[in-house]
C-alpha cells in the first residue's frame, strides 16, 4: 500500500464547548480509496468535513488535503474537491440550468457538453425551479455541481438522506462509478448498510471521537459465521447445547440457539444436526452495525 | 480580488429588488418635487404671508387710529396735561411754521389744502427738517409722535371753523381717520411700513398687490393710492366707532377718573391688538415662521432626502446586505461559491462592491430624476440651486453608504439571517425612526408643529450627520459630518471583510 495520502488529519480538534465538537481526530485517506464516515446525528461528521474543506478553523491539531493545510489554503484545495453539502441550499437563482451555468462560470468551464451529458444520464430536468425541486432533484443537481470540474477528491455529506430507496441505489451507483475512475471518495452517512456495501474502509465516529476504522474486506470475508438454529423438540435442543459449540445467543423459550462457527467447522455442524428435528437454520449476517456494536462494547463506550 | 461570476450571480439575484426600489424612489422624488415646485405650495406660503402682512398693517392702522382719537379726545382744551410746557412751546412753533408754509404756498385758511399742510408737513419732511421746524426744542424720539399729535391737534383746534354742525366726537373721528389714511399712504408712511415687513421679504410690488374689492366691484389696492386712502379711512373710522361704543358702554356707570383711564387703556390695547398679537406668542411666532419658510427646501431636502427617500433604499440595504453574505451562509449556498476556489477575500470584496455599486447607481438615478424635475419646475419661488441639489444627492448616497456598511458588517459577522437582519436591519430602522421622530423636533419644521423635546432623537441617529440644513443654507458644516459618515461606512466594510475572512462557516 504505497498510495499517496490525500486527506490527513492529526489530532484534529474543534471544541464547541460543553463536550460538543470533535476531539483528536486522526484520519488518513489514500488516493483512490472510498471511505465511509459513519456516526449518529451530531457525532461530528459534518464538523470534520467542514474542517477538511477549510470552512472552519480547528481549535488545535492539523488538517490537510493534498499536503495543504485546509483553513489557510481552502481556495486552493477547493479546486481539487467536489463537495456535496449535507444541507443543500442553492443560490438565489431561478432554475437549475441557471445554477449549473453559474457554477460552470465560476470554474471557467466553457464546454458544457460534459455537464449536459451528466444531466441526461441522471434524467434531471434542470429547467425546474430551484426552490421547488424535490430532494432527489436537488441532490442530483448538487452532485452534478460537485462533479463538474472533475476534482480528484469527492466529499459527500450524507448524500442519500431523504432519498427514496430506488433513488438511493441510483445515486450510490453514480458515486461508485466515479470511484472506479480513480477518484478518492469520502462519504458520510448515518446509515451502516449504505456504506457497508460500497466503501473500502469505514470510519466510525461517536461523540466527536473516532471509535474504530473498519476494513470492509475483513468484515465481508469473516472466517466465522453465525447460525441461528431452532429445534422442534426440547430433547434435540438440549442435546445440541451439550455439544461444544460457541453459543452466542440462547433462547430457551423457542428452543433456539445462535452459534458462531468457523468456516472449517461448518461440516461438523451439519453432521451434528443430521439426526435432529430442525425447525429451521439460517445464517445471521454479520453486519457493520454489529461489528461496531461489538467494538463499542469492547472499548467501553455506551 | 474580484469574482466576475459571483458579481453576475449577485446581480441576477437582486436586480428585481433593485429595479423596483429604484423606480419607486424616483417616482416618489419626481412627484414630490413636481408638487412642491408647482407653485401650489408657494402660493400657500404667499397666502400666509399676505394674510399676516395685511393683518398686521390693518391692526397697526386700527391701533393708531384709536390712539389718535384718544389723544385728541382727552386733550381737548387742556394742552397742559399733555407733554408739558416744552411741548407747547415747540407745538406752537410748529403750528406757526406750518401756517407760514401754507400761506407761502398761497393756500387760503379754511380750505382743505390749508389743513392738509399740517398733516403732510410731517410726512414729507425729514426728521432733521422737523427738528429745525421745532426750533431744536424736542428730542428726536418724540418727533414721530409729535408729527402725529401736532397734525391732529391743529386740525382739532380748528374744528368748529371747518364744520360747526358736527358733533365733537364725530369730528375728531373723521379727522383722525383722514389723517391716518393720508399719513399711511404717503411715501414716508409706505417706506416705514415696508421696513417693518422686511423679514417677510415683502417689497413695494407685493405691498401694492394687496387688494380689496371696492363698492364699484373693482379690485383696487388696499394700502396705496386713493383707494388705499378710502380703505384705511373706513378701517380707522370703524375701529374708532367700535372703541367709542365700547368705551361708552364700559364707562356708563363709572365716575372715577382713574378707573376710566384704566378702562380706556385696556380698551385701546384690545382694539389695537393684531391677529398675531392676540395669539400666544409661540403660535404667532410660528405663523410668522410659516410665512417666511421655504417649503420646497423643507419637502425636498429635509423630508425626502433625509427621511422619506431613505426608507426604501434602507429596506433594499437590509435585504441585499443580508442576501449577499449571511443569507448565503445560512442557506448553505455559500458552499457552492467557496467550493469553486473563490477566496473569501474575493467573495467579500465582490459582494461589497456590488452593494456599494448598486446604491451608487440608485443614487445616480435619483440625481438624474431630481435634476430633470428641477429643470421643469418653476424655480422663481425656490431658493435652492443646482449645486445644492447635487450636494443633497451626494449626502443621500453617503448616508446610504454608511447605513449599508452597518448592514454589511452584521451580515459578515453573523451566520444566521435572523441575527444579521435583526441587528443590522434593526439598527438601520432605529436610525430612520429616530430621524423621523427627530424631524418633529428639528428646526426645519415650523414651530407650530415642532415638538422641541423630540430633537433628542436627532442625537441618537447616524442619519443626523447628513446635515441637509447646512447644505441648503450654503455653509460648510456639512462637510466634516459627511466625512464622518464616509469613515463609518469604510470602517464597517473593512471590519466586516476581516471578520468574514477569519470566521468559521457552517457550510
Amino acid at each position: 500500500m504505497d498510495k499517496e495520502v490525500v486527506i490527513k488529519t492529526e489530532n484534529l480538534t474543534k471544541d464547541y464547548g460543553k463536550n460538543r465538537g470533535i476531539f483528536d481526530i486522526n484520519l488518513e485517506i489514500k488516493r483512490g480509496e472510498m471511505v465511509g464516515f459513519v456516526g449518529t446525528n451530531g457525532s461530528g461528521k459534518t464538523t470534520t468535513i467542514r474542517c477538511l474543506l477549510g470552512y472552519i478553523k480547528p481549535t488545535s491539531g492539523k488538517c490537510s488535503v493534498l499536503d495543504m493545510s485546509s483553513f489557510e489554503n481552502s481556495y486552493k484545495i477547493a479546486r481539487n474537491i467536489g463537495y456535496v453539502p449535507g444541507e443543500i441550499g442553492f443560490p438565489d437563482l431561478p432554475t437549475g440550468t441557471a445554477f449549473l451555468k453559474g457554477q460552470a462560470e465560476f470554474f471557467r468551464i466553457k464546454d458544457m457538453s460534459k455537464i449536459n451529458d451528466m444531466i441526461s444520464r441522471l434524467q434531471l430536468d434542470t429547467r425546474a425551479n430551484l426552490k421547488r425541486m424535490s430532494k432527489g432533484m436537488k441532490q442530483k443537481t448538487a452532485l452534478i455541481a460537485a462533479l463538474m470540474n472533475d476534482a480528484e477528491i469527492l466529499i459527500l455529506d450524507e448524500p442519500t438522506t431523504g432519498l427514496d430507496p430506488l433513488m438511493r441505489v441510483a445515486f450510490i451507483d453514480m458515486i461508485k462509478e466515479e470511484h472506479k475512475k480513480g477518484k478518492t471518495i469520502f462519504m458520510s452517512s448515518h446509515m451502516f448498510n449504505e456504506v457497508e456495501d460500497t466503501c473500502d474502509k469505514v470510519i466510525l465516529i461517536s461523540n466527536g471521537k473516532i471509535i474504530d476504522v473498519a476494513d470492509m474486506n475483513k468484515i465481508r470475508n469473516r472466517e466465522e459465521k453465525d447460525f441461528k438454529v431452532e429445534f422442534n423438540n426440547v430433547d434435540d435442543y438440549k442435546k445440541f447445547k451439550a455439544l461444544n459449540y460457541k453459543i452466542i445467543r440462547d433462547q430457551e423459550k423457542y428452543n433456539q440457539v445462535t452459534v458462531s462457527i468457523k468456516d472449517e467447522e461448518i461440516n461438523d455442524l451439519f453432521r451434528d444436526l443430521k439426526n435432529c428435528d430442525l425447525k429451521f437454520i439460517s445464517e445471521v449476517k454479520y453486519t457493520l452495525e454489529k461489528y461496531f456494536r461489538e467494538k463499542i462494547k469492547e472499548k467501553g463506550y455506551v | 480580488m474580484f469574482s466576475k461570476a459571483l458579481f453576475k450571480q449577485s446581480c441576477k439575484a437582486n436586480y428585481i429588488m433593485w429595479t423596483t426600489i429604484t423606480i419607486a424612489v424616483c417616482v416618489m422624488l419626481a412627484v414630490l418635487m413636481m408638487i412642491s415646485g408647482s407653485g401650489d405650495l408657494s402660493e400657500m406660503r404667499v397666502g400666509i404671508t399676505n394674510t399676516i402682512v395685511q393683518d398686521s398693517i390693518e391692526n397697526e392702522s386700527e391701533k393708531r387710529a384709536v390712539n389718535y382719537y384718544d389723544i385728541v379726545e382727552s386733550n381737548i382744551g387742556k394742552p397742559d396735561n399733555y407733554q408739558g410746557e416744552s411741548f407747547l412751546v415747540s407745538y406752537g412753533m410748529l403750528l406757526k411754521n406750518a401756517e407760514k408754509i401754507a400761506t407761502n404756498r398761497g393756500y387760503e385758511k379754511g380750505t382743505e389744502e390749508y389743513y392738509e399742510i399740517f398733516s403732510l408737513l410731517f410726512s414729507n419732511f425729514s426728521k432733521d427738517d422737523l427738528k429745525v421746524l421745532a426750533g431744536g426744542l424736542i428730542t428726536e424720539e418724540t418727533i414721530d409722535q409729535m408729527v402725529i399729535d401736532t397734525g391732529l391737534g391743529y386740525n382739532f383746534l380748528n374744528y368748529d371753523e371747518v364744520n360747526p354742525n358736527m358733533k365733537k366726537e364725530d369730528y375728531i373721528r373723521e379727522y383722525c381717520s383722514s389723517f391716518l389714511a393720508i399719513n399711511m399712504t404717503s411715501d414716508r408712511g409706505i417706506e416705514k411700513a415696508l421696513s417693518g415687513l422686511k423679514e417677510y421679504d415683502f417689497g413695494l410690488d407685493d405691498y401694492s398687490n394687496l387688494t380689496y374689492t371696492n363698492d364699484a366691484g373693482e379690485e383696487v389696492p388696499k394700502f396705496v393710492g386713493e383707494s388705499g386712502k378710502i380703505y384705511l379711512k373706513d378701517l380707522s373710522n370703524d375701529s374708532i366707532l367700535t372703541y367709542q361704543a365700547r368705551l361708552d358702554y364700559s364707562t356708563a356707570n363709572v365716575t372715577d377718573e382713574q378707573e376710566i383711564k384704566a378702562i380706556k387703556q385696556s380698551l385701546i390695547a384690545e382694539v389695537g391688538q393684531s391677529f398675531l398679537a392676540s395669539m400666544p406668542k409661540s403660535v404667532s411666532e410660528s405663523l410668522q415662521e410659516l410665512g417666511t419658510m421655504d417649503l420646497f427646501n423643507l419637502i425636498t431636502g429635509s423630508i425626502f432626502y433625509k427621511v422619506a427617500g431613505l426608507l426604501l433604499p434602507i429596506i433594499y440595504i437590509i435585504m441585499v446586505a443580508n442576501n449577499l453574505i449571511a443569507g448565503q451562509v445560512d442557506s448553505g449556498s455559500m458552499a457552492y461559491v467557496l467550493s469553486t476556489s473563490t477566496k473569501r477575500k474575493q467573495v467579500v470584496y465582490t459582494q461589497a462592491t456590488f452593494l456599494v455599486g448598486s446604491l451608487f447607481l440608485m443614487c445616480l438615478c435619483t440625481t438624474a430624476v431630481s435634476f430633470i424635475c428641477f429643470t421643469i419646475i418653476d424655480r422663481s419661488m425656490i431658493s435652492m440651486t443646482y449645486g445644492q441639489l447635487a450636494l443633497l444627492n451626494v449626502g443621500f448616497f453617503v448616508t446610504l453608504f454608511a447605513l449599508s456598511g452597518i448592514s454589511f458588517l452584521t451580515s459578515c459577522i453573523f451566520n444566521r439571517t435572523k441575527h444579521s437582519m435583526g441587528i443590522g436591519g434593526g439598527l438601520n430602522m432605529f436610525f430612520l425612526v429616530a430621524t423621523i421622530l427627530g424631524l418633529f423636533g428639528s428646526k426645519v419644521l415650523p414651530n407650530v408643529v415642532r415638538i422641541d423635546s423630540l430633537n433628542f432623537f436627532n442625537y441618537c441617529s447616524l442619519i443626523t450627520l447628513f446635515d441637509e440644513m447646512s447644505i441648503l443654507s450654503a455653509n460648510t458644516t456639512f462637510i466634516p459630518k459627511l466625512c464622518v459618515l464616509i469613515v463609518v461606512g469604510i470602517v464597517c466594510y473593512v471590519i466586516g471583510a476581516e471578520r468574514f475572512k477569519k470566521k468559521d462557516l457552517p457550510l
